[in-house]
């Protein structure tokens, strides 16, 4: 106020009087034309517990996956075991073969019946495989089932059989359907048509088909659950406490002191793994077609949390644990010194060497913590783009002790969504930075990471 | 100002509701300044409008809640001050020399007169006359903070208050007031 106004003029007072609360009722359509030049209404307020929504349904979705991952890893297990049995088998066959090769035509039939057996030795093995795993008393099945098998090896009708014993479910029903339209039981027509069917057959069949296929689906599932709890206990505990008690409330004067902000941070990332493949050293000579097989399951996940601390206006740092789930399989053959002599035609014959299919499969969880500089290179009013580097040891939960370094790479765009918290959106490129090896050391695979990690971050100071 | 201060951090997180309440709080005071510091009413609302985005677009570099008042007060005056910067060279450089300089006669009939009566006195001030009445009579600035604000010197804020005054008396004179009187 004036301190000058020792002259006191009545003629200023009378307006400093009146004017110095003076109020004056604005147009009310004024606000209409301020409102769209005020900044973006981003903080959309977001009560807490949403937000504690959105984490959880995150770390949900990633459960989601892993679980699904889960149960593949069983079926590719027992898929595996099967192709191995039957790379285990090929050699041995194949010599038969080329010792045999004479031109009549039992032999030809003969040739041509190993081959199918080949594939039927697949499915039996796995029906087998399946059984073992029950221990109950539908172990009578198995023998029953296996010798109807058997049997029918004789008749015509192999291929029907195929695709009764066939796990995919798609023929399974077309055949029920075909046969049930005849006769009671899918197994009846296929005994009705041998001349000496026998009762026992006809028996177990009537008393096994309502129970067998149906139930077999059902004990697999059963089985695969339990191998699946089993298996990944650890994972689930893991899961089960989402971090979200260490939100803390705003407190209400915080907006109008300087400090650097402490922030915690949860993120789930599904992730493309992208390896590079070499054979180990001198191994390149007799590894080769080595492909990512593209049918297993390349997906995985990545979660982490941790804390990030403000260095400056421009960095951060960010550290915390990482879980990570991972899976590749990889198809690759093996030349061996073994020769194999086949008949091409009438003329001659071919040698060759022995090669072996092989296939390293892997499925690892890994346990690790990273640190990461954060470079903030855009700051807007909605949203804030950065950069992010850094290094991560992760060590190997399942199978072989085993320790992976990743060097991580991101471009990250954060918007806020309360007072005190932030959604993150993160493509994020992990290089390995060493290499893990199949069994046999035949390869060197890095297994890299691609993927789109979403997290949220909340300040708590 | 438990309130005010709750206010003024929604504000800073930009929440519209917030800035709603905040702009219904403050339009009438910041109208007033406005009209004080302008010709027209129209002028007044640009004023205005600049003032209120200006306001939400820093309220975040606020740091004292409890000044908020204080802060939006100084915030229209400085835009009022920019936007007579801006139409400097649109304003009419009314040479008012002839002004009588007379102290004599006050007839009492001042206090009758309305506000906006008074208003329309303080409007029809040229610009610079104006500014330097309003900062100096109303929102009590010294002469020497005037005129770094207006850039100009001290002396040249005085003789304009002097001037800006001797107009409103003689602009008074017509409506019958002659000689005022402190009550």
């Amino acid at each position: 106020m004036n301190i000058h106004n020792n002259e006191n003029d009545p003629f200023e007072d009378v307006f400093k009087d009146r004017f110095a609360d003076f109020e004056s009722e604005p147009d009310t359509q004024l606000w209409q034309k301020i409102e769209p030049k005020l900044p973006l209404d981003s903080t959309r307020k977001f009560p807490y517990w949403q937000t504690s929504a959105v984490v959880i349904l995150l770390l949900l979705a990633g459960l989601w996956i892993y679980t699904e991952k889960g149960d593949d890893d069983v079926l590719t297990k027992s898929n595996k075991f099967q192709t191995k049995n039957l790379n285990q088998k090929t050699p041995n066959l194949n010599p038969l073969l080329s010792v045999s090769p004479q031109t009549t035509p039992k032999t030809n039939t003969l040739l041509l019946s190993v081959k199918t057996q080949t594939t039927k030795v697949g499915t039996q093995t796995t029906t087998r495989d399946n059984y073992s795993l029950i221990t109950n008393p539908n172990t009578t099945i198995e023998t029953s089932t296996v010798s109807l098998n058997e049997k029918e090896k004789n008749n015509s009708n192999k291929l029907n059989l195929f695709s009764v014993n066939n796990s995919n479910e798609k023929q399974e029903r077309l055949n029920n359907n075909s046969v049930v339209s005849s006769v009671f039981s899918p197994l009846l027509p296929v005994s009705s048509q041998t001349s000496e069917s026998e009762i026992n057959d006809v028996k177990l069949s009537v008393k096994t088909q309502a129970t067998t296929r149906e139930s077999i689906s059902i004990l697999n599932k059963n089985v695969l659950i339990t191998l699946d709890s089993k298996n990944y206990s650890l994972l689930k505990n893991y899961f089960k406490t989402p971090k979200l008690k260490f939100v803390i409330a705003p407190k209400k004067d915080d907006y109008f002191k300087e400090r650097k902000p402490l922030e915690i941070y949860a993120s789930v990332m599904p992730l493309l793994n992208y390896y590079t493949i070499t054979p180990n050293g001198n191994d390149a000579n007799y590894v080769h077609s080595i492909a990512v097989n593209n049918d297993e399951n390349r997906l995985g996940f990545y979660t982490q949390a941790g804390a990030i601390f403000t260095l400056s206006d421009r960095f951060k740092l960010r550290t915390g644990l990482t879980f990570t789930k991972t899976n590749h399989s990889i198809n690759y053959q093996i030349r061996t010194d073994s020769l194999i002599v086949q008949p091409s035609d009438k003329q001659g014959v071919d040698v060759s060497f022995e090669e072996l299919k092989k296939t390293y499969s892997q499925s690892a969880n890994y346990l690790g913590t990273k640190i990461e500089v954060q470079y903030i290179f855009l700051e807007g009013e909605a949203l804030t783009h950065y950069l992010n580097v850094g290094l991560e040891g992760a060590y190997r939960l399942n199978g072989g002790k085993q320790f992976n370094g990743f060097a991580n790479f991101a471009y990250g765009v954060t918007r806020r969504i309360g007072d005190n918290s932030y959604l993150f959106i993160e493509p994020t490129f992990s290089y390995s930075l060493n290499q893990q090896s199949d069994n046999n050391s035949f390869l060197l695979v890095k297994p890299n990471k691609i993927g789109f990690n979403i997290g949220v971050n909340f300040k708590i100071k | 100002m438990t309130n005010e201060q709750e206010l003024v951090s929604a504000c800073q997180n930009n929440d519209r509701k917030a800035q709603t309440a905040f702009y219904n709080l403050y339009k009438g005071k910041m109208m007033g300044i406005c009209r004080r510091y302008t010709r027209t009413p129209d002028e007044a609302e640009d004023v205005y409008q600049e003032a209120f985005v200006k306001i939400f677009n820093n309220i975040k570099t606020l740091e004292k809640a409890g000044a908020v008042g204080a802060w939006v007060r100084k915030t229209v005056v400085n835009t009022a001050i920019n936007y007579y910067h801006a139409n400097l060279k649109f304003q009419q450089n009314t040479d008012h020399e002839d002004i009588i300089h007379s102290n004599d006669d006050y007839p009492n009939m001042l206090a009758s007169l309305s506000n906006e009566e008074l208003l329309t006195l303080i409007n029809q001030l040229p610009d610079g006359y104006r500014m330097v009445f309003n900062l100096y009579v109303i929102d009590g600035y010294s002469h020497s903070e005037i005129g770094e604000m207006l850039g100009v010197s001290e002396n040249t804020s005085k003789s304009q208050l002097s001037r800006a005054k001797e107009l409103l008396r003689k602009q008074l004179k017509p409506l019958g007031i002659i000689s005022y009187e402190h009550p």
